[in-house]
């Protein structure tokens, strides 16, 4: 979205990278102790978050995005989760480290979350739970907090913004919710927001009123934006950078016009060639034959192997290493320097 | 009817006295009524009792006991001090001595219907106050154990298993024994033998609530476990609360009754149906009324409570 970020994030100059990060996530390890066993729903996953940019987690249904999205606010329920390694810096203080309190405080003021799904609750109106962050974080008076709740909802586009305070959720439609949801989330106006598939379920109209919307808020506060999405669509039209992620770990990463004109991952690809013609029009991702691996007892080599269209032998052996490719980009493929040789069409007739 | 319910209203009140201010609402606005869950509930429960005749017989026979209580509690209060030696064991059903003698009068020659509805109002008082006490305080440990999981919830639960097995009586007995009779004590014993029950439910709710994703959202604004069970959990967990609070009211009425029949209950001038009761044992061969008349006014609000409790755990479950 800003061409300014780019250019930063292509310099070499590593020290100046690692301190305009606004959120830096390290080797983050989250396992799920369950009875049945462990369940590693995220490994290893690393990813910086620049001023004004909108980074986008891509991957198939259980892929850990929305675990590794909880594990960085650290709200996941523990146990059965559980935070095993990594670092999660934001502005440069490491979340994992802090107590819960000083987490509390962080949350919400400095980093907002976008849950996936309804995240309203049903038995308060809509004004009321606006307002929450208000008196949370700055000690409003309920009234106080019910006038910035009325700003925030007229920001946010609602019309009449305050005469439906005192309405309930399901009073209003699927996409008024959400910007209701964005409104709460923008509230502090936070640095880092992470918008867990803001437009699913939305028709596509509105998918595009919403994401400029957050563009537009984007814009105004210079936050970043951590964007989880199916929709390569979505990304290719609003996200700066693109992260994708295949049972629990990090296939790619780049910005999304190099990932798009070549991308250095079968998985990826084949994430590319599942999108209908036109790009922007929505698809849900699907069509790669197969499906993802248990996470509860990994075969060793690449996770991808058994739907690869691209696999040798190596690939069930050894687990690929995520290999920088320079200026930001990265691929953990064992074959990822063919796949950079082989363009597009020739890429279909190999698969 | 429990305070629980009561939280919710006040939360939503304060919004609906600050908002207008701020607000113009527009009175034109089309569409339904904001549902609260308080509200919404006892709206479902007037929609049930529509098709329901038994309902309306129930609802109506409380509203009556609870009219006449209140207004009774003052008209009455001293015709029901009043002995008159004349006028002992009137029979009831004649005017003959007054409208205040139609139930007829007791040893004392008090009038039977004075006795009555005093007594009513101290039932109703320990019962409502024991259930009252017993829903707050059960369903904030529940609601807390649930939410905070762990080695908490699993004592809490130990302790609310011992509870429920512990036998009543003995509690009763305990508890009256070491603090004497008396109105505060009785609504501390009937409570604290009910208060695992509320938190058993409570629990179980919350751990079905917890996982929803506007908790997660909620704590992902910051928000404290304290606040995000006060003002998220408890208000969505409130309607089974409430149905099964209307459940508790006959039984605990019942154990009041139990434990003034058997001389642990208010001490006098205070007297509840139970102690009338075992007062009008002593006369069953010839006035057989102070015995029945309050006999038959437990029966029928314990029945009556039940039959509305059904409908309240109906219209909590067609959510
Ligand atoms: N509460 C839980 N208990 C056990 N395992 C869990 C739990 N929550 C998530 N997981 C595991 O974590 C994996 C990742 O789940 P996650 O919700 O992050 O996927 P996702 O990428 O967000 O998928 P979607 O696109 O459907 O939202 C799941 O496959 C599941 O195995
Ligand atoms: S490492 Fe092998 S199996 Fe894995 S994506 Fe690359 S080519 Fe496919
Ligand atoms: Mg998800």
């Amino acid at each position: 979205m800003s061409k300014a970020v780019t250019s930063l994030i292509t310099q070499d100059d590593d020290a100046l990278q690692v301190s305009a990060a606004l959120l830096e996530v390290r080797d983050l390890l989250v396992e799920f102790h369950l009875r049945r066993g462990v369940v590693t729903a995220v490994s290893g996953l690393s990813y910086q978050l620049h001023r004004g940019e909108t980074l986008a987690i891509v991957g198939e249904s259980g892929s850990g995005k929305t675990v590794a999205a909880q594990a960085v606010l650290g709200i996941l329920t523990t146990p059965p989760a559980r935070v095993a390694g990594g670092e999660v810096l934001l502005n440069g203080q490491d979340l994992l480290l802090m107590s819960e309190s000083e987490r509390r405080r962080i949350r919400g003021e400095d980093i907002a979350l976008i849950a996936q799904n309804a995240s309203l609750n049903p038995v308060f109106s809509v004004g009321w739970q606006i307002a929450e962050p208000f008196r949370i974080h700055r000690g409003m008076s309920h009234r106080d907090s019910l006038i910035k709740a009325a700003e925030l909802l007229d920001r946010v586009g609602i019309p009449a913004a305050r005469s439906r305070l005192k309405d309930y959720p399901h009073e209003f439609s699927g996409g008024m919710r959400q910007r209701v949801s964005i409104a709460m989330a923008m509230a502090l106006e936070p640095d880092v927001l992470i918008a867990d598939e803001p437009t699913t379920a939305l028709d596509v109209t509105i998918q595009a009123q919403i994401m400029a919307l957050l563009q537009e808020m984007q814009g105004e506060t210079g936050m970043g934006i951590v964007l989880i999405t199916h929709d390569l669509g979505l990304v290719s039209e609003w996200a700066d950078r693109l992260l994708v992620m295949y049972a629990g770990r990090e296939c790619e990463t780049g910005t999304v016009e190099e990932i798009f004109a070549q991308s250095a991952h079968p998985y990826t690809r084949g994430l590319i060639g599942s999108i209908p013609q036109a790009r922007h029009k929505a698809g849900r991702l699907a069509p790669i034959p197969g499906s993802p691996p248990d996470l509860m007892q990994p075969a060793p080599g690449c996770s991808f192997a058994p739907r690869c269209a691209w696999a040798i032998d190596r690939c069930t052996a050894e687990r690929p290493e995520l290999k920088s490719l320079g200026s930001g980009r990265a691929s953990s493929c064992h074959r990822t320097e063919k796949l950079l040789h082989v363009g597009e069409g020739e890429y279909q007739r190999h698969a | 009817m429990t305070l629980l319910n009561n939280d919710q209203e006040n939360v939503e009140n304060d919004s609906a006295e600050e908002a207008p201010r701020l607000s113009l609402r527009a009175a034109a606005r089309s569409g339904p009524e904001p549902l609260r869950a308080a509200d919404g509930l006892w709206r479902k429960v007037g929609h049930l009792l529509r098709r329901d005749v038994l309902g309306i017989a129930a609802t109506t026979y409380l509203v009556l006991l609870l009219l006449t209580t209140v207004v009774g509690s003052f008209v009455l209060a001293d015709s029901a001090r009043n002995t008159n030696l004349h006028l002992r064991f009137v029979p009831p059903l004649s005017t003959q001595y007054g409208w205040e003698y139609v139930l007829g009068s007791d040893a004392l020659g008090r009038s039977f219907l004075a006795q009555l509805t005093v007594a009513a109002r101290t039932t109703l008082l320990i019962s409502i106050g024991a259930v009252i006490a017993a829903a707050v305080v059960g369903a904030l440990i529940g609601t807390v154990v649930g939410y905070a999981r762990g080695r908490l919830d699993k004592v809490a639960m130990r302790i609310a298993d011992v509870m429920l097995a512990f036998p009543s009586l003995l509690l009763a007995l305990i508890v009256l024994y070491t603090l004497g009779a008396g109105l505060g004590s009785l609504i501390l014993v009937l409570a604290l033998a009910r208060i695992a029950m509320y938190t058993r439910v409570a629990r179980a709710e919350t751990l079905a609530v917890r996982e929803r994703v506007f908790i997660r959202a909620s704590r992902a604004f910051g928000a404290g476990s304290l606040r995000i069970v006060c003002t998220q959990i408890l208000p969505v967990i409130a309607n089974p609360l409430v149905a099964l609070a209307t459940l508790e009211f006959a039984l605990v009425m019942l154990a009041e009754s139990a434990l003034s029949f058997l001389g642990l209950g208010v001490h006098e001038p205070d007297v509840t149906w139970g102690g009338l009761i075992a007062e009008g044992r002593n006369y069953l061969q010839h006035a057989w009324w102070i015995a029945l008349l309050p006999g038959l006014a437990i029966t029928l609000t314990a029945i009556a409570t039940n039959v509305l409790a059904e409908l309240v755990r109906k219209a909590a479950e067609s959510e």
